[in-house]
């Protein structure tokens, strides 16, 4: 299956059994993909509740609803669809002034500079995650460590 | 001991002195107990030292106060936070790769060694390991040292055993004796360190190996508890209260738990995958791996180390659902990259914690759904769940549900609390082995390619293989002689059967004698011998084991199979018979089940 596979589907001319398989292949990275959502909505869901200077605190939308908002982001971003994009574009400026809030109101709270580059790196990996688990190559990059194989 | 005191005798009363004591632990099962024993008592010193080191590498990198744990102590500085598990990756790659250029070959731990390796393990390898595991987790990595407890403990018992040159089935022993040891020592939980032994090391349990695995998980808890108090991983100080209702709920939280398990198990491969195809290299991984651990404890410090603090936080206070959640998350994270990213250790720890946080936001979440339904008054006991989930997970991540029910048995001293964890664990189990067929630690054989599921031994399949049962005297003829040929070389009275090569020396089919003998064939025995010739594309290689061989004899239905040198070649290099290979298979299988059971039959131990 080539990389331009996971935008399109398959190819028709191909076999039943190939079919399925690409089948099989793409629902398991978008389970993954919705997975991975939940898994950063809770973790930003603790983040927030971690908060306990008020001025911290006064978020434009309820925390649930942030969180949400910000684990349904990912998973879209994370789609391998060609609109994943979309979701991408929704990431990294609310996850920075999330886990920027998130940094600066805890006890103890991080000093300005360092909650900015925490929270920028945060922010980028989130972002950098989503874009290669919807892009992801299918083959490895030449120099890569190879998985061992099983024994015959 | 003894090595010590024959090194100062001279030759003749040193050599009669260790026959004497090989001869008393190698006949007497007394002797294999005492020994245990005393083995035991080493590896509680040593997991004190490891112990020790661990909480002053704690002390020195996050500035723990003395004697407080990392994740019980608040958070850390937040440079010591984001820096230190960044050097500890750059230091645990780089001890690595110098590991690995001076001993190249991957460390077998017991688990592997039992089933493959008839209990041999190096006491070096178990060294590096342990020093691998102690940088990790001194520098806040995501992993418990269980892996170092286990490795030494194990490593310095099979030692032990080779100098004393002890049977197979006694050094499995040994080897199950020395991870009991660590284990018990570690969480001071004598029952839950002998359990873990049956269910991992040595993969079964018999009144063979009882008395000495008790004994060695007894003297090592002793051991710890006389010198360095009898502290356990968390102190309860409030009762468990468990109605009827409870229990089906705890089935539920089995089957969530194991869907948690899973996940994180499977989360590690996936880590170690991703950083497989960035082509970083080798040192880069732990470091990156490190930056990522701080990241996260920069808001959940709790995920630094093993997490014992943060589980004596976990079940003491009462957390909001929502930082449960969060921490859920966290630690799973943490830990699937920390040992993804190659810090050495285990998730034996972190499964507890992640057991104790799910089962609190499980209860935290059931009982506001209560209170939304309008039944208010039915109180559910957070400390019972968070044990049963505690249990659940780290039952279906480390593969023994025994050790856990005994571990929180034995931890809380609470009958109630254990028979409740016990529904949980049983679900958790089982689902985890129908949905995914693997523990932690089988399932990193699994990714490696070594086809083991457990400790019970199967080495010895491997050992019996075709290049040690077959007959080497092969008697060939060439394709396309004629029956008088045969009949002149081979007469009947002789050899049973021949091997037909080509003008290549290549396997060609086996005649039997017998059938070139056919008084049908006297009128023309000038025709070519070729059209009595059997299993053409039949035949065996040296390497294979008796099991395949025998697959190999059923689907070709033959009684006899030519055993050729390798796939390309075809050179006869001898044959094998069913009949042989059956009687041989049976032997082992029978003197297998003999050492189990400890019966002194034909094959089993004297």
């Amino acid at each position: 299956m080539s990389d331009t596979d996971t935008l399109h589907g398959p190819p028709q001319h191909r076999s039943r059994e190939v079919r399925s398989q690409a089948r099989r292949r793409r629902m398991l990275r978008m389970m993954t993909a919705v997975l991975l959502g939940a898994i950063v909505a809770a973790y930003t869901l603790g983040a927030l509740n971690e908060r306990v200077i008020p001025e911290d605190e006064n978020d434009l939308l309820p925390v649930p609803l942030e969180a949400l908002i910000l684990g349904g982001a990912f998973t879209l971003a994370s789609l391998p669809t060609a609109w994943s994009i979309v979701g991408r574009v929704l990431i990294p400026v609310p996850a920075f002034y999330i886990f920027l809030t998130v940094l600066l109101g805890k006890d103890p709270p991080l000093p300005f500079y360092v909650a900015f580059l925490v929270a920028g790196l945060y922010s980028a990996v989130l972002t950098a995650l989503s874009r290669d688990l919807a892009e992801r190559p299918t083959r490895p990059k030449l120099g890569s460590v190879r998985p061992r194989r099983a024994a015959p | 001991m003894i090595l010590n005191g024959t090194s100062r005798l001279s030759v003749p009363w040193r050599s009669l002195w260790e026959r004497l004591a090989r001869l008393s632990v190698r006949d007497n099962e007394f002797s294999l107990i005492v020994a245990s024993a005393l083995i035991s008592i080493a590896i509680g010193l040593a997991v004190i030292v490891l112990q020790v080191v661990v909480q002053r590498l704690h002390e020195l990198n996050f500035a723990v106060p003395r004697g407080e744990r990392l994740s019980t102590h608040g958070t850390p500085d937040w440079w010591r936070v984001l820096l230190v598990p960044c050097v500890g990756g750059a230091l645990s790659a780089g001890a690595a790769v110098l590991i690995r250029r001076w001993r190249p070959r991957e460390i077998v731990d017991a688990i592997e060694a039992n089933a493959l390796f008839g209990g041999k393990m190096s006491l070096r390898d178990s060294l590096n390991l342990a020093l691998l595991t102690i940088i990790s987790s001194g520098f806040g990595a995501s992993v418990g040292l269980e892996a170092a407890y286990t490795q030494v403990g194990s490593g310095f018992a099979s030692r032990c055993g080779q100098i004393l040159k002890v049977r197979r089935g006694d050094l499995r022993t040994l080897v199950g004796c020395g991870a009991a040891a660590g284990i018990a020592a570690a969480f001071n939980a004598p029952l839950a360190g002998a359990f873990y032994a049956f269910e991992l090391v040595i993969g079964n349990y018999s009144p063979a190996v009882l008395a000495p695995i008790a004994m060695a998980a007894l003297s090592s808890t002793l051991v710890v508890r006389d010198l360095y108090g009898g502290e356990s991983i968390f102190e309860l100080d409030a009762q468990v209260h468990i109605s009827g209702m409870d229990y089906a709920l705890f089935a539920a939280l089995g089957v969530l738990a194991a869907v948690i398990a899973i996940a994180t198990m499977t989360g590690v491969t996936r880590i170690e995958r991703f950083l497989r195809r960035q082509a970083l290299p080798r040192w880069v991984g732990p470091t990156v791996g490190g930056l990522v651990v701080g990241l996260i404890a920069t808001i959940y410090p709790q995920v630094l180390g093993a997490g014992h603090g943060a589980l004596q936080l976990v079940l003491g206070n009462g957390l909001p659902w929502t930082v449960l959640l969060g921490l859920i998350a966290a630690k799973g994270l943490a830990s699937a990259v920390s040992v993804g990213a190659g810090f050495r250790g285990g998730l034996f720890s972190s499964s507890l914690l992640l057991g104790a946080v799910f089962g609190g936001a499980t209860v935290a979440a059931l009982q506001g759904a209560l209170h939304l339904a309008g039944f208010a008054e039915i109180e559910l006991d957070r400390l019972a769940y968070m044990l049963v989930g505690m249990g659940a997970v780290a039952a279906a991540v480390v593969g023994a549900p025994l050790t856990m029910i005994f571990l929180v048995l034995e931890l809380t001293g609470s009958f109630p609390a254990a028979l409740g964890v016990m529904v949980g664990v049983i679900i958790a189990a089982l689902v985890t082995r129908h949905t995914f067929g693997y523990s932690f630690a089988t399932w990193r054989f699994h990714v490696r390619g070594v086809p083991i599921r457990g400790g019970f031994d199967v080495g010895w399949i491997e050992d019996l293989s075709v290049g040690k049962l077959m007959r080497k005297e092969a008697h060939t003829l060439a394709l396309g002689s004629s029956v008088a040929e045969f009949r002149k070389r081979y007469p009947l009275t002789g050899y049973k059967r021949v091997f037909l090569v080509d003008a290549m020396g290549r396997y060609a089919g086996i005649v039997a004698t017998a059938d070139a003998y056919n008084p049908d064939l006297d009128k023309d025995l000038a025709q070519p011998v070729d059209a009595l010739r059997t299993g053409v594309d039949q035949f065996l290689l040296p390497e294979q084991n008796v099991r395949t061989a025998l697959r190999r004899f059923g689907n070709a239905e033959t009684e006899t199979l030519a055993v050729v040198s390798d796939g390309k070649a075809l050179q006869v290099v001898g044959f094998m018979t069913e009949g042989y290979a059956l009687r041989r298979y049976n032997q082992e299988l029978e003197r297998s089940r003999a050492e189990e059971v400890g019966e002194h039959s034909l094959y089993g131990p004297s």
